[in-house]
C-alpha cells in the first residue's frame, strides 16, 4: 500500500490522475512544475484592482442585482501583455488568477499555497481561501498582497504558487452539485460573489426591511 | 527524450444537422444576442451614459429585432412537425425576414457609438502577430498593422498612409506623405470579444499581401491570357483580388475563415449577385472550399471536413433557391466567373505557393478537433498534451516497482522522468484555438439555439444564449492569453 486513505497525493499519483484525466491542470508548461507532492502554478495575465476613487463602500442594503453591478464596477480588470509587469506596491491588494485551468475530481480536495521564493519578498498569494473543494473547475484566484516594504514586479507566467491534493472520497456534496457553486468554471480573477450566499440574501432582506421601516 | 506518441484520433459523431431555415434563424438570433451582450458591457462601464439611450437600444432589441424572428420560427416549427420542407413562398418569406433582421442589426449597430467606444483587446494582436509570422517576407512581417473597432457593421482594411496622402493631394497642399503603408483593420464594435470573427483579419491581411506582390494582376493576366502589365484596374481585378485574399485567409486560418465568411454573408437575401467590388458570395465560397481541400481538409479531420462540407451545401442550397425564385444568374458575366472554379483556384494557388506563406496544417486541424471537445466541457484550450495509449500502463508498472524491491532506484528515477516529461503540453496556435471554437459552435452552440427556441417566445431563450456567448468568448480569449504566455517558455 503506497499511501493511507487521507494522505497527500505523491508525484506519481498526481501524474496518474493527469493521465486518466481526473485531474486537469492546463497549460502544463514544464515537467519541473510537478514536484514530489505538488504542482507549481503560474500567474495569469489578468488582475482585479479596486477602484477606490469611485466608491466608498458597497451598500449591502441595495437590491441584489444592483449589488452585483456595483461589485463589478467597484473593481477594474487589468490585463498585462507578455513581459509587461504588474507592479504590486507595499500594502496593496489585488486579485490575480492561475494561468492554469484546474479541475479537481470528486474524490480529492486541493490546497493552494504560495511558494517560499516569493513569500520571502513579501508576496502573499492568498489571505483566506487556500482550500479547493472536490469537483471544482476553473482558474484559482489569488488574493495577492504585498506585505513587504518594496514594490514587487510580477509577470504573467511566473510560478508563484503550488497546489497539492488530498484524498477525500465519500463526500456527498461536491462543488457544483450542491448550492455552493458561485465560482464553478470561473475564468480569470473573478471578484467576490458574496451576494449569492443564502445567508447574505437573508441579511440583505432584513436590512431592506429595516430601511423601509425608517422611511 | 521520450517519444510522447501521436495524438489520439478523434472519433465523434457530427451533430450539426440544421436545415437551411434553421441555420439562418440560429445565425441571426446569435447576432442579435451578441448585440445584447455588448449592451450589458456598456451598462457595466464605470460611468455609463444616461440610461435613456441604453433603454432605447434594449427595447429595440426586445420588441423589434428578437420579435421579428417569431414568424420565421413559426414556419420552421411547422415544417419540422409536418416533416415537409417549406414551400417556395414560405421559404422566400423566411429569407426576406431574416435578411431584413440582419440589415436591422447593422442599422442599430451604427448608433452604438453614442453609447461607448470600445478598445480592441490584447488578444486580437496576439492573433495578428501570429498571422504576420506566417509570412517569410519581412515587409509584411514587420508591418505595423493596427486594429480598430468601428460602429459600422462591416469588416475592412484601410491603408492610412495612402488615404491621408490622397486627401492631401485632393486639397492640393502636398504630393507625398512621409513613411510607408500603415494598415488598419476595421472590425465592428460588437465583435470586440468574439475571437471567432477576428478571423476576418486574415482576409484583410490577404489584401495587403496581394497588393504588395501585385498578385491580382498576375492572376487576372493569366485568366485573360495577357501580360500582367496589360491588366487594367476595374471590377474584374477587384474580384480577383478578393478571391486571392480569401485564399490567403484560408491558408492562414483554414476552415475558420470559411465559417466566419458564412456568418457574414449567408443571411443576405441573395448569394449569387456580384457587386462592383466583390464577386458573388457563392464563387467566393467555392474558391475557399476548393483551397481548403487542397491544403488541410483530409480524412484525418472528419469533423472539420463534415462541418465545412455541410456549410458549403447550405450555401449551394440557398443559391439554388436564389437562382430559381429570384432569377439570380450564376456569378454574372465576366471572364473570372466564366472560368471553372478549379482553374481560378489553381492559378491563385500557384502564385501563393511561390510566396511560401505558412499554411495551417492538417495536424493543426486534428488538434483543433481534440481542443473542441475540451471547449465543450468548459475548459480553455491554450494547450494540448499528446495522448499516449501506453502511458497509464507505464505509470502502473512504475507504481508497482516503487512498492517492490527488484528495480533499482536509478531505473525508477529514469522511468519517472520519462513519464513526467510526457505531461508537458504543447501550446496551441491561435488558428488551432479559433478552429476549435468554430467546431464547438457548429457542433454544440448553433444546434442548442434551435432547441432553446422551441419555447413559446423568442425572448425567453435570450438570457440563456447570452450566457453561452459570454462563456465561449471568454474561454477563447483566456486560451489566446495563455498560449501567448506559454510560448515565452519554449
Amino acid at each position: 500500500m503506497l499511501s493511507s486513505e487521507r494522505s497527500i497525493l505523491t508525484d506519481i499519483e498526481i501524474i496518474s490522475r493527469l493521465v486518466d484525466g481526473s485531474i486537469v491542470i492546463t497549460p502544463l508548461i514544464a515537467a519541473e512544475q510537478i514536484g514530489s507532492t505538488s504542482v507549481d502554478l503560474r500567474l495569469g495575465p489578468e488582475f482585479n484592482i479596486l477602484r477606490r476613487a469611485y466608491y466608498g463602500h458597497l451598500d449591502f442594503s441595495h437590491e441584489k442585482g444592483e449589488i452585483q453591478q456595483e461589485v463589478r464596477r467597484y473593481s477594474e480588470r487589468i490585463q498585462v501583455k507578455a513581459l509587461e509587469p504588474f507592479i504590486i506596491h507595499p500594502g496593496e491588494f489585488a486579485l490575480g488568477a492561475t494561468l492554469e485551468f484546474i479541475s479537481v475530481p470528486n474524490d480529492l480536495t486541493a490546497y493552494l499555497e504560495g511558494r517560499s521564493t516569493w513569500g520571502r519578498l513579501g508576496l502573499q498569494v492568498h489571505s483566506t481561501a487556500s482550500f479547493v473543494d472536490p469537483g471544482f473547475q476553473g482558474n484559482l484566484v489569488f488574493e495577492l498582497q504585498n506585505v513587504g516594504k518594496v514594490p514587487i514586479e510580477l509577470y504573467a507566467g511566473l510560478r508563484v504558487a503550488q497546489i497539492s491534493f488530498n484524498r477525500s472520497s465519500g463526500s456527498v456534496q461536491t462543488y457544483g452539485a450542491g448550492q455552493n457553486q458561485h465560482y464553478k468554471g470561473q475564468l480569470g480573477p473573478e471578484g467576490s460573489r458574496f451576494y449569492l450566499d443564502k445567508d447574505f440574501e437573508r441579511i440583505n432582506l432584513k436590512l431592506r426591511e429595516k430601511q423601509q421601516l425608517k422611511t | 527524450m521520450t517519444d510522447c506518441g501521436s495524438e489520439k484520433k478523434v472519433s465523434e459523431s457530427i451533430t450539426f444537422n440544421l436545415t437551411l431555415p434553421e441555420f439562418l434563424i440560429a445565425e441571426v438570433f446569435d447576432g442579435i444576442a451578441r448585440l445584447d451582450c455588448y449592451l450589458d458591457e456598456v451598462e457595466l462601464a464605470v460611468h455609463p451614459r444616461s440610461g435613456v439611450p441604453l433603454r432605447l437600444f434594449r427595447d429595440t432589441l426586445g420588441t423589434v429585432l428578437f420579435a421579428s424572428l417569431e414568424e420565421p420560427l413559426r414556419l420552421t416549427r411547422q415544417s419540422t412537425v409536418s416533416k415537409t420542407p417549406l414551400g417556395a413562398s414560405e421559404f422566400q418569406a423566411l429569407v426576406n425576414q431574416v435578411g431584413s433582421t440582419f440589415i436591422g442589426i447593422a442599422g442599430v449597430h451604427r448608433f452604438l457609438k453614442y453609447l461607448r467606444v470600445p478598445e480592441p483587446p490584447h488578444e486580437i494582436f496576439t492573433l495578428l502577430r501570429e498571422i504576420q509570422q506566417a509570412f517569410p517576407d519581412a515587409g509584411i512581417k514587420d508591418n505595423e498593422t493596427d486594429v480598430l473597432l468601428s460602429e459600422t457593421f462591416n469588416y475592412g482594411e484601410i491603408d492610412l498612409h495612402t488615404a491621408i496622402e490622397w486627401q492631401l493631394q485632393q486639397a492640393k497642399i502636398l504630393k507625398s506623405v512621409p513613411g510607408k503603408e500603415t494598415i488598419v483593420i476595421i472590425l465592428p464594435y460588437t465583435q470586440v470579444n468574439n475571437p471567432l470573427m477576428w478571423t476576418i483579419i486574415s482576409h484583410e491581411i490577404g489584401h495587403f499581401v496581394e497588393k504588395y506582390h501585385s498578385l491580382g494582376k498576375k492572376v487576372l493576366g493569366k485568366i485573360l491570357a495577357c501580360p500582367p502589365g496589360n491588366v487594367t484596374e476595374g471590377t474584374e481585378l477587384d474580384w480577383v483580388e478578393e478571391l486571392i485574399s480569401d485564399a490567403v485567409a484560408i491558408r492562414l486560418l483554414g476552415p475558420a475563415y470559411l465559417f466566419s465568411f458564412a456568418s457574414i454573408t449567408i443571411l443576405q437575401s441573395s448569394l449569387g449577385r456580384p457587386s462592383r467590388t466583390h464577386p458573388s458570395e457563392l464563387l467566393r465560397v467555392r474558391v475557399a472550399f476548393n483551397e481548403l481541400k487542397r491544403t488541410c481538409l483530409t480524412a484525418s479531420v472528419p469533423i472539420a471536413t463534415a462541418l465545412t462540407t455541410k456549410l458549403v451545401d447550405l450555401f449551394e442550397e440557398k443559391f439554388k433557391f436564389n437562382e430559381k425564385y429570384l432569377g439570380d444568374k450564376y456569378m454574372g458575366p465576366s471572364a473570372v466567373h466564366a472560368r471553372p472554379t478549379d482553374d481560378v483556384v489553381a492559378l491563385i494557388t500557384q502564385e501563393l505557393d511561390d510566396l511560401k506563406i505558412g499554411k495551417l496544417s492538417n495536424d493543426s486541424l486534428i488538434r483543433s478537433e481534440a481542443l473542441a471537445r475540451a471547449l465543450a466541457k468548459g475548459q480553455p484550450v491554450s494547450a494540448l498534451r499528446k495522448e499516449r495509449i501506453d502511458l497509464q500502463s507505464k505509470v502502473e508498472s512504475l507504481r508497482q516497482s516503487l512498492s517492490g524491491s527488484t528495480v533499482s532506484q536509478a531505473e525508477i528515477m529514469k522511468t519517472f522522468f520519462e513519464i513526467r516529461d510526457c505531461m508537458i503540453e504543447k501550446p496551441s496556435t491561435c488558428a488551432e484555438i479559433i478552429n476549435a471554437g468554430y467546431i464547438h459552435r457548429y457542433q454544440n452552440v448553433l444546434p442548442q439555439i434551435l432547441n432553446g427556441l422551441a419555447g413559446p417566445a423568442v425572448n425567453d431563450y435570450v438570457p440563456e444564449h447570452k450566457k453561452t456567448i459570454n462563456q465561449v468568448d471568454r474561454l477563447l480569449k483566456v486560451s489566446l492569453q495563455a498560449t501567448e504566455i506559454h510560448k515565452l517558455f519554449l
